[in-house]
């Protein structure tokens, strides 16, 4: 039994070494590199945890490729709604009443 | 050849392939605790029907209202409530479980060769999660009902709306979750039940099209679900992200909520594809043309179908570069529609055509999804939307797609199956006049709604300038007609259930495995596993 | 390896069969379950671009000690998951009943701990809503509306999964082919291991922004 649950012993330990590495390196002032280094960890975490713990690596295509087309679909929502939010172009204004404002014609 | 052939021999030898599955058991709770497809697909027959009629008064008072210019049948209020109960009634009630669940959940084992789909008792729990839904939209309708319209636009619906917004959404929640685990049961079977020689190349259409609308079950649906929830939340905490005044944004709801339903119209249409695609061939006595094209046009549907929904946002205040990158895609989902209209076309060529009920309703679908579909890229056109957006042209766009696509595919297909699901036949003289009724009544009811939208008439208004009246009238009449049309073959069919010629095992002499069993079949669909050795639509010519 | 006397149910042809819908099936459901939580995962990305100051504040009021420890004791419960899963798979009904206790216990820990924490939020009028704190900066009450939104699905979840357990390990008292068979736990598994997906990403989102000041 013990060769067989190796792996998953290993998989256990290099998932806490790597919630320390993250919860770490969150304290020293990175700026943007903080997030990326959370994110990153989280998704090494993540692929270990499906790879390992759910088998993936194992197993039938078919499930490699059910769980890509979920993350595939939360990518387009992202990626698509993100696109309207990265290009408006907002004229910010303080809040007024609607009767007060004058309509305005153009931009 | 089949093996399954020889269930035909066994019965013509009088050795019964086992007891059809309408005589095992005559009690209610037979039928309620079933676990067989093909009875759960009855019991959702029955009930889709009932809100099907619900939501059909609710077009009768729509329609009588706009027969005068003025406001004067229902107050303002009320007219919302109307139009509400209407889309919410149609497209989650009727319109999304109709085909998949009342015809996909009957024939998908049959046509696969399976002895019934992989989760059976979780097909039952999504019929009763169908029916409590329905029941939490009705309640909602009783005590009251709502006026956001089904598309629940914030922050009305958040912060201003005085009706019972949190009964209606729990509601089309329950349905949905529904709707995703029928989804689900149907990926499963196919991919893992096929019988031996079914590849995938070698599946009927109608398989390949409820197979593409269960991927979109199952991945659009839970986003409504959970947008729905945040509406509830800020509805009930007055706290939510659609709420400017505290950071958040009124359009997110509209890109999480069309982010499903656009994908949902494609749950609305593939199926309906997909009978069309089994009744075309068989009453032209021709292959299908393009098998392959066919299926994958299918699949590009249900793909490019995640990327449009930005269609529906046009005048929202969405950024004018999303707009361009979404009226783009929503050109490209074009193309495998009309692809699939081609080969529609083509494969009656030098067939032999005959016109019983099922191929009329057949080829109304093929000539109204059409035109249906051609507006579409009207609205998918940024400078014209902004003159059509929330006209009578946007409404008539879709009635011609859902209804005129759609429902008509779906009395098509009741049709077409109604032989093997009963074991009667119905009357074609009656059937035909029906067909041609529903297809007057259809053209007549929605398309002026095109002109009155052309000419600017703003939907959801329940009065309106006098000179809209003569199309409104044209309208209503046209509705009336459709009514009487929908309304006769709840009697013929239901006289054929007594009345009605016992039915061969294939009365249309059609391939597919559905047609090499008993009509009606017996509870395991088949006495062997059948073994498939053939493709689909080997209709020879002459 | 596969047990001779595990039911077949009748629509199937096979063990083989059976088993592979099972775990395809339990597959597809993740994949649903993701897409429920993506509009609150799009929320939050959506706060985050907007209103990157706020999200900063509001992390900084959040536990990270506790924050950080749950996420162990969560990596920790998957572990033991996989080690059931397998004992389960290999017909060791016992060593797998005591390692379903032990992932249920651990859950159960998780969630005393998430208690902890909200109670503690609570009491910083953190709560959206109309007892939310004055003087907050723009952003920071839609921050805890995801918050509590997000760990409190992900609880449900996790509820449902420590039940789930339990009643595995009960069944597991019982020798084959009484339920669960060892494809039923691996289930089982996936569906926890699911859950501890979420919370593997929630945790830096929730717990790690701005903390060292920026």
């Amino acid at each position: 039994m013990e060769r067989r649950t190796r792996p998953l012993v290993l998989t256990w330990l290099a998932l806490l070494a790597l919630l320390a590495l993250s919860a770490s390196s969150a304290w020293i002032p990175l700026g943007w590199i903080n997030t990326a280094i959370g994110l990153a960890v989280a998704t090494v975490k993540a692929l270990l945890v499906a790879l390992v713990f759910m088998r993936l690596r194992a197993g039938h295509p078919l499930l490699r490729l059910t769980a890509l087309a979920g993350l595939a679909t939360l990518a387009l929502l992202f990626a698509l709604s993100g696109a309207d939010y990265a290009t408006r172009s907002e004229v910010k204004a303080p809040w007024q009443q609607p009767s007060s404002v004058a309509p305005r014609l153009g931009n | 050849m089949t093996s399954a052939q020889s269930d035909l021999e066994l019965e013509e030898k009088g050795t019964r392939a086992g007891t059809s599955y309408l005589a095992e058991g005559y009690t209610l709770r037979s039928w309620l605790t079933t676990r067989d497809h093909k009875r759960i697909a009855l019991l959702y027959a029955v009930s889709i029907t009932l809100f099907f009629f619900l939501g059909g008064i609710a077009a009768a008072l729509i329609r009588l209202e706009l027969a005068t210019p003025q406001g004067d049948l229902v107050s303002a209020d009320t007219y919302n409530k109307l139009f509400t109960a209407h889309g919410v009634i149609m497209v989650w009630l009727f319109l999304i479980p109709s085909i998949p669940s009342v015809l996909g959940n009957f024939l998908m084992p049959l046509m696969i060769g399976a002895r019934d789909l992989a989760f059976p008792r979780l097909n039952l729990a999504s019929w009763y999660l169908y029916l409590a839904g329905g029941a939490i939209v009705l309640w909602a309708l009783l005590a009251g009902g709502v006026d956001t319209g089904w598309t629940f636009y914030t922050p009305f619906s958040t912060m201003f709306s005085n009706s019972h917004v949190v009964l209606a959404l729990t509601g089309v929640l329950v349905v949905g979750f529904s709707s995703i685990l029928t989804g689900l049961n149907f990926i499963v079977t196919v991919h893992t039940m096929r019988a031996p020689g079914m590849g995938w190349f070698r599946l009927p259409l109608f398989v390949w099209a409820n197979y593409a609308t269960s991927l979109i079950l199952v991945l659009a649906t839970p986003v409504l679900a959970m947008t729905l929830v945040l509406v509830a939340i800020e509805r009930m905490f007055q706290v939510g992200i659609f709420d400017p005044a505290l950071g958040g944004d009124p359009l997110l709801f509209q890109h999480l909520f069309w982010f499903y339903s656009h994908p949902a119209v494609y749950i609305m249409v593939l199926p309906a594809m997909g009978v069309a695609s089994e009744i075309i061939p068989c009453f032209a006595r021709r292959p299908v043309f393009g098998y392959r094209f066919m299926a994958y046009a299918i699949l590009a549907i249900a793909v490019i179908g995640f990327l449009v929904w930005g269609h529906h946002m046009f005048v929202s205040g969405q950024s004018v570069y999303a707009g361009m990158v979404f009226s783009l895609l929503s050109f490209m989902v074009a193309v495998p529609s009309a692809i699939k209209v081609f080969n529609w076309t083509a494969t009656l060529y030098k067939g032999r055509i005959s016109f019983g009920a099922p191929m009329l309703y057949a080829l109304g679908f093929v000539g109204l999804f059409t035109v249906g579909g051609l507006t579409g890229l009207f609205l998918a056109a940024l400078a014209l939307d902004v003159h059509l957006s929330d006209t009578y042209f946007v409404v008539a766009h879709f009635h011609y797609i859902m209804v005129g696509g759609s429902v008509m595919a779906y009395l098509g297909g009741i049709h077409f199956w109604w032989p093997k699901v009963t074991g009667r036949m119905y009357s074609e003289a009656w059937g035909r006049l029906a067909a041609v009724v529903i297809f007057a009544g259809f053209n007549l009811t929605f398309f002026p709604q095109y002109l009155l939208g052309y000419a600017g008439m703003p939907r959801r208004y329940h009065s309106y300038p006098e000179e809209f009246q003569l199309l409104h009238v044209l309208s209503s009449a046209g509705a009336v007609t459709l009514a009487v049309g929908y309304l006769l073959p709840l009697g013929y069919l239901a006289w054929s259930l007594r009345y009605g010629r016992a039915a061969p095992a294939n009365p249309w002499q059609a391939t597919g495995l559905e047609w090499q069993t008993a009509s009606p079949p017996p509870v395991h669909n088949f006495a062997q596993p059948p073994v498939v050795a053939r493709g689909p639509y080997a209709y020879h010519t002459q | 390896m596969s047990p001779m006397n595990t039911r077949i149910a009748e629509q199937f042809s096979s063990r083989e069969q059976q088993a592979f819908a099972g775990t395809f099936g339990m597959w597809v459901f993740i994949a649903s379950e993701l897409l429920f939580f993506a509009p609150l995962l799009f929320g939050y990305f959506y706060l985050r671009t907007h209103y990157p100051a706020a999200c900063a504040v509001a992390s900084r009021h959040t536990d990270f000690l506790l924050g950080t420890a749950n996420t162990a004791v969560l990596l920790s419960s998957s572990f033991l998951m996989a080690l059931a899963a397998q004992a389960a798979e290999a017909r060791r009904r016992s060593r797998a009943r005591w390692l379903l206790v032990a992932v249920a216990a651990l859950g159960v820990a998780f969630l005393v701990i998430k208690g902890v924490e909200y109670h503690a939020e609570f009491q910083e009028q953190l709560f959206p809503g109309a007892g939310f704190r004055s003087q907050a900066p723009p952003g920071m009450e839609l921050f805890f509306l995801l918050y509590f939104a997000l760990t409190g699905l992900h609880a449900l979840h996790l509820t449902v999964g420590i039940l789930v357990c339990l009643a595995m390990a009960a069944g597991l008292r019982h020798p084959e082919p009484q339920w669960p068979s060892g494809e039923a736990v691996e289930f089982a598994g996936l569906y926890w291991h699911f859950v501890d997906l979420v919370w593997i990403f929630l945790y830096p989102l929730v717990y790690l922004v701005g903390r060292a000041g920026g």
